[in-house]
């Protein structure tokens, strides 16, 4: 009994090494990116809201001190895209988006104007 | 360092970074281990799909279990270790313990006629699933009958008859 399990036990191990179709790789790299690739983003996620925290403060700032302005019109909309950026970072949004947000936003601080030149509406 | 050093150098950097991401890394990992886990699957499944979804899931469950991973250890044994687990949970979800004995009777269907010139590894997988798990994991990969019982519920005695059957059925003499 022993011979031959011994027997059976070397040509089962002699059996081939069989290959998995590619669609295998292709299903697990999508799993593997979608669980492992993106986590270092939602560790970014508190950095980004103290980057968003500290732009919104001049903001508010400037929103709430007694000014010649009555309404920012600019300051309020980089307001808006300041929380648009922090739900897409906790929502996980692509890079494109917050590409796209952070592209809107920094053309809106060139296009303020100056504080000595209040924005009437 | 000799070539086995070096290897399980190489594996632990390479798992290593790719729990935290790294998709080259995993890659690396993917590709030197694929072969091993896929076929071990093979031999533990029902078929190449079912294979499939077990190799998917052994991979991502080691990523997960990463801080687990003894760093001493070789990695293609643990990821085997994984691998068989998986099957055997996934038969005692699929049948019931109870049905599992019912399975192992010998029918005219699952008799195999050890004349028909059939290779062994037609015969084998012809053998009833869990009687092809216990005599590849046993024979195999070198697990003892009291692992078999553990992980699937039962006792040594069940496991050992059970490898005692599939090897009267590999003979062609139920």
């Amino acid at each position: 009994m022993s011979e031959e399990w011994n027997d059976l036990a070397r040509r089962l191990r002699m059996l081939p090494t069989e290959a998995p179709s590619p669609a295998l790789w292709e299903r697990l790299d999508s799993a593997y990116r979608a669980e492992f690739v993106r986590r270092p983003r939602r560790r970014m996620v508190p950095l980004a809201l103290a980057a968003c925290a500290l732009f919104a403060a001049p903001a508010l700032w400037l929103l709430t001190r007694p000014s010649e302005v009555s309404v920012d019109v600019v300051t309020l909309r980089i307001e808006a895209i300041d929380r648009a950026l922090q739900r897409a970072y906790l929502e996980g949004a692509s890079d494109a988006e917050l590409e796209a947000l952070w592209r809107r936003r920094e053309a809106l601080i060139e296009a303020r104007p100056q504080r000595n030149e209040p924005v009437r509406i | 360092m000799d070539q086995d050093t070096a290897q399980a150098e190489l594996d632990r950097r390479d798992f290593k970074l790719a729990a935290s991401g790294d998709r080259g890394a995993f890659a690396a990992i993917y590709l030197r281990y694929v072969g091993q886990v896929y076929t071990l699957c093979l031999r533990l499944a029902r078929d190449r799909h079912h294979a499939e979804d077990l190799a998917q899931e052994t991979f991502l469950r080691a990523l997960r279990a990463a801080h687990t991973f003894r760093l001493d250890a070789p990695l293609g044994p643990w990821l085997k270790r994984i691998a068989a687990n998986l099957a055997i949970d996934w038969q005692r979800t699929r049948w019931p313990m109870a049905q599992l004995d019912d399975e192992d009777t010998v029918t005219p269907s699952n008799v195999i006629d050890a004349h028909a010139a059939l290779d062994l590894q037609t015969l084998l997988s012809r053998l009833p699933l869990h009687a092809r798990t216990v005599l590849w994991l046993s024979l195999v990969e070198g697990w003892t009958h009291a692992e078999l019982a553990e992980r699937f519920c039962r006792s040594e005695s069940w496991s050992k008859s059970i490898q005692s059957r599939a090897l009267k059925l590999l003979r062609g003499n139920p």
